[in-house]
C-alpha cells in the first residue's frame, strides 16, 4: 500500500486536533482521519482548543478549524492562534462564503476545504499540508506569502498569479500546485515522478499517461502565454522540468 | 397660474372642454356675425340700386330745370341723389372693393372717394340719366354683399376646429404623460430585478397613483429579498447535514452502491452550490480588476477536460478586460456545465471580439432550444426539458445572466454552426 509507505515518511503518527461544534461532524471527521493512521484530538470551541494547546504533551501537529463556532469564530481564534503558534491551520469554510476564505487565509491558514467536501479530498490536503509543513520551519519569513518570479507574483494567501503587467490570470488547482512545486524548487530539475505526485493530489492519474506533461504545458501556456514571451520552465530531456527564474518571497 | 391650473385629471380635462368648446363657440358666433352683416350690406347696396335707377328714369320726361329738384326728392338717409349736366371729377382713385360694389350699379358708372369728406358724402357717383346729364349720389360705403356663408367663413371654421383638436391632443398627451410613465414602469416589474421608482409628477391621481406604486414596487423587492434569504438559508443549513452524509457513505465498504450514494450526494452538492452561486451573483462586493479570460476559459476547459468531457478552448493565447474574476469564473463554468448537461459533445469555447464589447461564446452539440423556449431557459429555477428535473436546478444560465448583467453585458441564445445551442457572454471591453 502505497498510502502506508507514505505515512512512514510522515511524523510517525501525526496529531491532529479537530475545532468543530457540530458534534456528529465531528466524530465523523475524528473517524475519518483515524482510519486514515492520524491520531485526533477533538474540541468544540475556543475554550476546549485552547486546554488542547496548553497542555505541552498532546501538541497537535495540525489543526482542523471551523470558521462556523459559537462564542468567539473560528477566524478569532485563527488570529490568537496566530500570536503564539505557527501549527498548519486547515480550516473548514462553508461553501459560498469567499470572505471566510481570504479572511482565513490572510489570517494565516494554511489551506481550507469548502463544506460539504469529499471525504478523500479532506485527507488528501490534510496529508499535503503535513508534507510542506516539515520544510515551512526553515522558511525564514513564514508570514511572507507573496512569491515573485520575473515580474510574476504568487499571492498564495488568495492563491492568485498575477502578471507582469497587473493582470490576474486564473489557475487550475493542478496547475497552482505544480507552480508552487516549481517555486519551492527554483532552479532545481524536478523529476516527472516528484512533479506526478503532486499532480495525482487533483486529477486522477494514471502513471502510463501523460498527464505531468500535460499539466506543465497548460501551465506554461498561462505563464508564456505568447510565442515570444520568455520562457519560464524548461523541459530537461528525461529528467523533467526547470524553472529558470529566480523566487524571491516578500 | 397655479391658481387657476386645477390639479386633479377630472379638473385639467373638464377645463380643456370647456375652453376648447368657448372658442369653438366665439368662433362660430363671430362668423355668423360676418355673414350677417355681408347680407345686410348686399340688401343696402341693392337697395342703393333701385333708388338711383328710379331716379334716373324719373328725371327722363322733365325738363333740365326741374331734373335736380325730381332726383334730390328721391334721396333718403344716407342716400343723397342730384341731377347735373356734367359729372363731376373723381377727386381721388377709390379702394377695390368700393369700385367692385359700384359695377353693380350701372353700366357708365363713375365713382370718386374722398375719404376727407363728411361721413355722408365720402363716396360720390355718378351714372348717366335717361336724357341726358348725370345722375350724382353720395353715400357713406358702398359694399357687395356677402354671399351668406362663404368659403371663407368654412375654411376659417374648419381650420379653428383642426386647431383646437391638435392643441386639445397635445395637451391631453401632456396631461396622461405621467399616466403613461407609470404604465412602463408597471410592465418593467418582473423583468428589471432592480425597482425603479416612477417620479411623482402630473395630476393628484397620478401622483397617488405613482406613490402607491412605488410602495407596491419596494414591497415586491423586499418579498423577493425573502425568498432570496429563505432560499439562502435553507441551503446554507443543508450544507452541514449533507457534509455528514458524504462521511458516512465514506464509511460505508466499497462497491456499486456506495458509488450511486457518492454520485448522489456529488448532485446534491452541486445543486446547492448553484443555488448558492445565484444568491451570491445578486450582491457580489467582488472588484473589477484586470484578468486574463482566455486563462479562464483555459482552465474550465482543461478542469472538463480532465473530467474526460470533450471540452477545449479555441481561442488567443491571452485576452485582458476588467473583469469580476470569481464572478466569471462561476458565470462561466456554469455555462459549460450546462452545456454538458443539457446539450452533447464536443463543447467548445471561443472568444470573438465585438469592436466595444469581447463575446464569450459556449456552443455543443445537442439539440439546442427552440426560438420561443430561449427568454424562459434563462429564467431562475426553470428546467425546459421535465425528464431531466432530476439533474439540476435550472440556474446556470440564470447565474451566467446575472453576472452579465452586473458587468454591463449582456447573455444571447443562439444556433451553434455544430448544430446545438450557442450562448454568448458579451462583456465590455472597458469598466462602467
Amino acid at each position: 500500500m502505497s498510502d502506508t509507505a507514505e505515512r512512514r515518511l510522515l511524523d510517525p503518527e501525526a496529531h491532529i486536533l479537530i475545532v468543530e461544534d457540530d458534534g456528529e461532524m465531528r466524530n465523523l471527521v475524528a473517524r475519518l482521519l483515524r482510519e486514515a493512521a492520524f491520531r485526533v484530538s477533538t474540541a468544540r470551541d475556543g475554550r476546549e482548543m485552547w486546554d488542547v494547546l496548553d497542555n505541552p504533551a498532546g501538541q497537535p501537529d495540525l489543526l482542523l478549524l471551523d470558521v462556523m463556532l459559537p462564542g468567539a469564530s473560528g477566524l478569532d481564534l485563527l488570529r490568537r492562534l496566530r500570536e503564539r503558534s505557527r501549527v498548519p491551520v486547515l480550516m473548514l469554510t462553508a461553501r459560498g462564503e469567499e470572505m471566510d476564505r481570504v479572511l482565513g487565509l490572510e489570517l494565516g491558514a494554511d489551506d481550507y476545504v469548502a463544506k460539504p467536501f469529499a471525504p478523500r479530498e479532506l485527507v488528501a490536503r490534510v496529508r499535503a499540508l503535513l508534507r510542506r509543513a516539515a520544510p515551512a520551519d526553515a522558511q525564514p519569513d513564514p508570514r511572507s506569502r507573496r512569491l515573485a518570479f520575473a515580474g510574476w507574483v504568487l499571492d498564495t494567501a488568495r492563491r492568485e498569479l498575477t502578471s507582469p503587467e497587473g493582470v490576474a490570470v486564473d489557475l487550475s488547482g493542478a496547475e497552482y500546485d505544480l507552480l508552487m512545486a516549481f517555486l519551492e524548487h527554483p532552479q532545481r530539475v524536478l523529476s516527472r515522478e516528484q512533479l506526478l505526485e503532486v499532480a495525482k493530489r487533483r486529477v486522477a492519474a494514471d502513471p502510463f499517461d501523460r498527464t505531468v506533461d500535460v499539466q506543465v504545458s497548460r501551465l506554461r501556456r498561462k505563464i508564456e502565454p505568447e510565442a515570444d514571451s520568455p520562457p519560464l520552465i524548461k523541459t530537461v530531456r528525461g529528467a523533467g522540468y526547470v524553472l529558470v527564474a529566480d523566487v524571491t518571497r516578500g | 397660474m397655479t391658481y387657476l391650473w386645477p390639479a386633479s385629471l377630472a379638473g385639467r380635462i373638464t377645463l380643456l372642454l370647456l375652453g376648447g368648446l368657448m372658442l369653438l363657440h366665439v368662433g362660430s358666433m363671430w362668423v355668423h356675425e360676418r355673414a350677417l352683416r355681408d347680407t345686410e350690406q348686399g340688401a343696402r347696396l341693392e337697395r342703393l340700386s333701385d333708388h338711383i335707377a328710379a331716379a334716373r328714369w324719373a328725371v327722363a320726361a322733365l325738363p333740365e330745370a326741374d331734373r335736380d329738384a325730381a332726383a334730390h326728392a328721391l334721396s333718403r338717409p344716407g342716400l343723397e341723389i342730384h341731377w347735373d349736366r356734367v359729372a363731376p371729377l373723381p377727386t381721388e382713385a377709390p379702394p377695390e372693393d368700393l369700385i367692385e360694389a359700384a359695377l353693380r350699379l350701372g353700366a357708365g358708372v363713375r365713382l370718386g372717394w374722398d375719404p376727407k369728406a363728411e361721413p355722408g358724402h365720402r363716396v360720390l357717383g355718378a351714372l348717366p340719366a335717361e336724357g341726358g346729364g348725370w345722375i350724382v349720389f353720395s353715400a357713406p360705403w358702398l359694399a357687395v354683399g356677402g354671399r351668406a356663408l362663404d368659403h371663407g367663413a368654412i375654411y376659417s371654421m374648419v381650420a379653428m376646429a383642426l386647431g383646437i383638436a391638435l392643441v386639445s391632443i397635445l395637451v391631453v398627451r401632456w396631461i396622461t404623460g405621467p399616466l403613461r410613465r407609470l404604465a412602463g414602469a408597471a410592465d418593467r416589474i418582473g423583468r428589471d430585478p432592480s425597482p425603479r421608482p416612477v417620479p411623482m409628477e402630473g395630476p393628484e391621481e397620478v401622483r397617488h397613483a405613482a406613490a402607491a406604486f412605488n410602495a407596491m414596487q419596494d414591497r415586491i423587492a423586499r418579498l423577493l429579498e425573502d425568498r432570496t434569504e429563505a432560499l439562502a438559508a435553507m441551503s446554507h443549513d443543508l450544507r452541514t447535514p449533507l457534509s455528514r452524509l458524504q462521511l458516512r457513505v465514506a464509511f460505508l465498504p466499497e462497491g456499486e452502491e456506495r458509488a450511486r450514494l457518492e454520485a448522489d450526494i456529488a448532485e446534491m452538492e452541486s445543486m446547492i452550490a448553484r443555488t448558492l452561486d445565484f444568491i451570491r451573483e445578486g450582491r457580489n462586493a467582488e472588484l473589477v480588476q484586470p484578468a486574463d479570460l482566455a486563462a479562464i476559459l483555459q482552465t474550465l476547459a482543461s478542469d472538463a477536460a480532465d473530467q474526460g468531457h470533450d471540452v477545449a478552448y479555441e481561442g488567443p493565447g491571452r485576452v485582458v478586460l476588467p473583469l469580476r474574476r470569481s464572478g466569471a469564473k462561476r458565470a462561466l463554468s456554469n455555462l459549460v456545465d450546462n452545456a454538458l448537461r443539457h446539450g452533447r459533445p464536443p463543447v467548445r469555447l471561443r472568444i470573438r471580439d465585438e469592436g466595444a464589447m469581447l463575446a464569450v461564446e459556449v456552443s455543443d452539440g445537442g439539440p439546442g432550444i427552440a426560438e420561443a423556449d430561449r427568454v424562459r431557459a434563462v429564467a431562475p429555477f426553470v428546467q425546459l426539458d421535465p425528464a431531466r428535473s432530476g439533474s439540476g436546478v435550472g440556474l446556470g444560465l440564470a447565474i451566467a445572466q446575472r453576472f452579465a448583467q452586473a458587468s454591463n453585458g449582456r447573455l444571447e441564445l443562439g444556433d451553434a454552426s455544430e448544430g446545438g445551442l450557442l450562448v454568448r457572454l458579451l462583456l465590455p471591453r472597458r469598466d462602467g
